[in-house]
């Protein structure tokens, strides 16, 4: 296991994916100091109650607020390692098919019950058990069970060998929450959460607010944290502001002592300026994609498919919309996941001309508005939309769509409310879709593009036998060195044969005002306030 | 009068009901399965499948309203999709905010509109009345959305005077209340002047001049009297335009509320609390219109001589 000592945290360098802060005072030499409320406006976007059950909804703004409430068993570390938090150590079967977790023996969970070999037990197999149809499940791959050898010994089996395990477990949707609450409070316990984290739920009001008290006991930070003990700030209250002019307001105006997701024109002068400090982190993620319905005509059409890929200035597109904030993406892994393959930057060019041949080649001619159309078929493309300009993707659609619309290509936008949207993307009716999904580890590709491993509302509907068989294999493999190779393959496969087409990389950030120490940024693009004081 | 009155009462019930059974079928008409949303991205097949046993949904629909009209009449609003708890209280504890905010922004549109109203009809036609006209032009010509962005940079960013999110007291009221009753003032701003100036041309007005009545409670008594009966019948209408309102500003204010509980339940499609959160839209709009109704009655006195003859 890996020994990180406490002095050498937060110093990755910025842009290698780790947490990169800017402005005036981002380091400074004062000494923290205990005590004071922190207001942070947060873009909650739809939610319409809040649902703080870990291991219930993937929807990143809850985990945003979970992880301060909520520890797991391990922390991500740099270059793909992982530290000790509440497991102290842990070692792998040599057939890969179990891992054994030394607990902490000092851990108590906010309603003062212990956490010990039963409660990671009790969680596991409440996120495995179908009849409570959490969301986690996904996370714990193939696991059976966990045995408990003694109070701080846990045993996690898995029917096969799971590569992503340790990432998974050090992610938000495997934290762990009391048995005891979760028992009590049954199926209000999403609005009663109770972990072991440095923080304790306190209140909350629908949709708007939710409290967060320091918890005093506190004593068992992930490896690498800033400081031991208990966290500096009394108080944490995150309110949800979905509107993002709002939220540059409030804290504009000290309402707020921070705030998350800043458009990129306010985002840029908060930058340059002393009045506020920007942390920021690479979103650990498959990047946010377009794809193309290959089950459909004339998309299951590959040369159609490079078509439009070719058609698209997707650096320009990114640029003239997030102003130079968000990086473009070459591939559909974000830059610090495991086998993300740098080699791709570059590897294609846009080249209408080239496009524009393709097409013509395959008979669809130039109608008189531009379009193209074959045997009476315009090419309309209907891009089916159900979040809005989230991170400004109707944005950048719109610069696209112009330049798909020199080539030929005729892109409608179809906004549909969630429960519409889910259903036709189930029942395929749509021509191309957008979207992105966080996760730790590279097997998240299996996720959007097998057949027998994806949700069944998958944005992909992808069915390539070869590629299935080469994400198999490296879910399975516990070989980092084989499952990079296999990676780089299954990435250049993917954007070759268009199946995804990788727009841009999301850096997470929150913007604070200069008096606010310490926010940090974890591995994974989450924001973390256990280190987090207030300057007087 | 009495009879009157339980007529509307029966025609205000009629009109809620009606309205729950329009929308629970243009809800169920509607493309779109919750459970597919609420079973999530990941979701199998079997956990949607799972989900859509749960929620009660995949019940012939003749079922599902006979089921829901019972509840209701029980007073029993079902229980949310999306998050397991009753409609009710998750409504009632949406409701006082979203009152406050709809009565202190009638009270602004009431005080502005008429206030406004008056000075302008006062000064017809000299520079105060084309000011006030020309401000209200612009106002009505944008959206409510633009005018709360604009009122948070004025006075809460660069002013410094008044705080936009929530933090227990009275001020951070203030600017969802002006904007959003400046916003409904309008209409009735125009409604008050123009019924203030169509008035004062009037032959009554004439006689009382010739009586040697003075200008002063010529233009507050009888005339203003006669302009505002137009303005109370408005207020029923300019209801809906609150509502509609609510909704922008409570997103835009980070507030809690019916309306943005109701868009983001429709967004979810989270039947059952897009049925409750319309409900309580639809009965007060319902109730306003019987109040308005009955206020016509008491400052008119041509409505009662009516009521009277009938």
């Amino acid at each position: 296991m890996l020994v990180v000592g406490l002095a050498c945290k937060r110093v990755d360098a910025p842009g290698a994916g780790g947490t990169s802060a800017s402005g005036s005072a981002a380091v400074s030499s004062t000494t923290p100091h205990a005590g004071g409320e922190l207001v942070i406006a947060f873009d909650g976007a739809a939610i319409t109650q809040f649902s703080l059950d870990p291991h219930k909804l993937p929807f990143a703004p809850h985990h945003r607020v979970i992880r301060s409430i909520a520890d797991s068993l391990v922390v991500a570390l740099p270059n793909h390692r992982f530290g000790s938090w509440l497991a102290r150590s842990w070692e792998r079967s040599a057939d890969g098919r179990s891992y054994t977790f030394h607990l902490r023996d000092d851990v108590r969970f906010h309603d003062g019950t212990r956490f010990d070999a039963a409660a990671v037990a009790f969680n596991f197999d409440r996120i495995k058990d179908p009849k409570n149809a959490l969301m986690s499940v996904s996370d714990l791959g193939p696991y059976e069970r966990t045995v408990v050898i003694d109070d701080f010994t846990a045993r996690v089996e898995l029917s096969r060998p799971f590569a992503p395990l340790l990432a998974n477990l050090s992610k938000s949707s495997l934290a762990i929450v009391s048995p005891a609450a979760v028992a009590k409070y049954g199926v209000e316990f999403p609005t009663h959460p109770v972990g072991t984290g440095p923080f304790r739920f306190e209140s909350l009001k629908p949709a708007t607010e939710i409290v967060l008290v320091k918890n005093p006991d506190y004593r068992w930070p992930p490896e690498g944290a800033g400081h031991a003990g208990a966290a500096w700030l009394e108080r944490l209250v995150f309110k949800n502001v979905p509107e993002e002019a709002t939220r540059v307001a409030v804290l504009e105006n000290g309402q707020a002592g921070a705030a998350d997701l800043i458009p990129p024109q306010n985002l840029i002068g908060m930058r340059a300026s002393p009045t506020y400090r920007v942390v920021a982190g690479e979103l650990l993620n498959h990047n946010y994609s377009l794809y193309l319905n290959v089950q459909r005509e004339p998309w299951n059409d590959e040369r159609v498919r490079l078509a439009f890929k070719l058609s698209l200035d997707i650096d320009a597109a990114v640029k003239t919309v997030h102003l130079g904030t968000q990086a473009r993406a070459w591939s559909s892994l974000s830059p610090s996941l495991l086998g993300y393959d740098p080699a791709l930057v570059g590897s294609w060019k846009p080249d209408p001309a080239a496009a524009a041949r393709l097409l013509d080649d395959l008979g669809w001619q130039v109608g008189e508005d531009g379009v193209r159309s074959k045997q009476g078929k315009r090419l309309t493309v209907v891009f089916m939309d159900t979040q809005g300009n989230r991170e400004k993707r109707l944005d950048l659609l719109t610069v696209m769509r112009r330049q798909l619309r020199a080539t030929g290509f005729d892109v409608r936008i179809d906004s549909q409310p969630g429960g519409s949207y889910q259903e036709k993307v189930l029942a395929g009716d749509f021509d191309l879709l957008g979207g992105s999904l966080f996760a730790p580890d590279p097997d998240v590709l299996r996720r959007i593009h097998s057949p027998a491993f994806r949700g069944a509302t998958s944005v992909s509907k992808v069915d390539d036998p070869e590629l299935e068989r080469l994400l198999e294999q490296a879910a399975s493999s516990l070989d980092d060195e084989e499952r990079k190779a296999i990676y780089a393959r299954v990435q250049r496969l993917v954007l070759d044969r268009t199946y995804s087409i990788p727009i841009y990389v999301l850096e997470y950030s929150v913007v604070a005002r200069e008096s606010i120490e310490g926010i940090a940024i974890d591995r994974h693009g989450f924001p973390l306030f256990f280190d987090a004081w207030i300057r007087s | 009068m009495m009879r009157q009155l339980l007529a509307r009462v029966f025609a205000s019930i009629s009109v809620v009901f009606g309205a729950v059974t329009l929308l629970f079928l243009i809800l169920n008409w509607l493309p779109g399965d919750p459970a597919t949303l609420i079973a999530g991205q990941d979701a199998s097949a079997e956990m949607i499948e799972r989900v859509r046993t749960q929620i009660g949904l995949g019940r012939p629909i003749g079922e599902q309203y006979r089921d829901y009209i019972a509840s209701l009449l029980r007073g029993d609003l079902g229980t949310s999709y999306v998050t397991r708890e009753p409609v009710l209280d998750r409504i009632s504890s949406q409701f006082p905010a979203t009152l406050s905010l709809t009565l202190g922004a009638s009270l602004v549109a009431v005080v502005v509109g008429v206030g406004l109203g008056v000075v302008s009809a006062r000064y017809h036609g000299r520079w105060l009345d084309q000011l006030i006209q020309s401000a209200a032009l612009a106002l009505v010509s944008v959206p409510a959305f633009w005018l709360g962005i604009l009122s948070i940079l004025v006075f809460s960013v660069w002013l410094g005077w008044l705080p936009v999110l929530d933090d227990g007291t009275f001020w951070p009221s203030v600017l969802p209340v002006g904007c959003l009753g400046v916003f409904v003032s309008v209409p009735l701003l125009r409604l008050v002047r123009d019924g203030l100036i169509g008035t004062l041309s009037e032959p009554f007005v004439m006689t009382l001049r010739a009586k040697g009545l003075g200008e002063r409670r010529l233009f507050f008594v009888h005339a203003l009297r006669n302009a505002l009966i137009p303005a109370v019948s408005l207020l029923s209408v300019l209801i809906g335009d609150l509502l509609a309102g609510a909704v922008i500003i409570e997103t835009l204010f980070a507030r809690q509320g019916v309306g943005r509980l109701a868009v983001e339940a429709i967004g979810s499609k989270d039947l059952p609390m897009v049925q409750g959160a319309i409900l309580f839209a639809s009965t007060g709009y319902v109730l306003v219109n019987l109040l308005v109704d009955v206020a016509i009655v008491a400052i008119d006195p041509r409505t009662r001589a009516r009521a009277r003859g009938a």
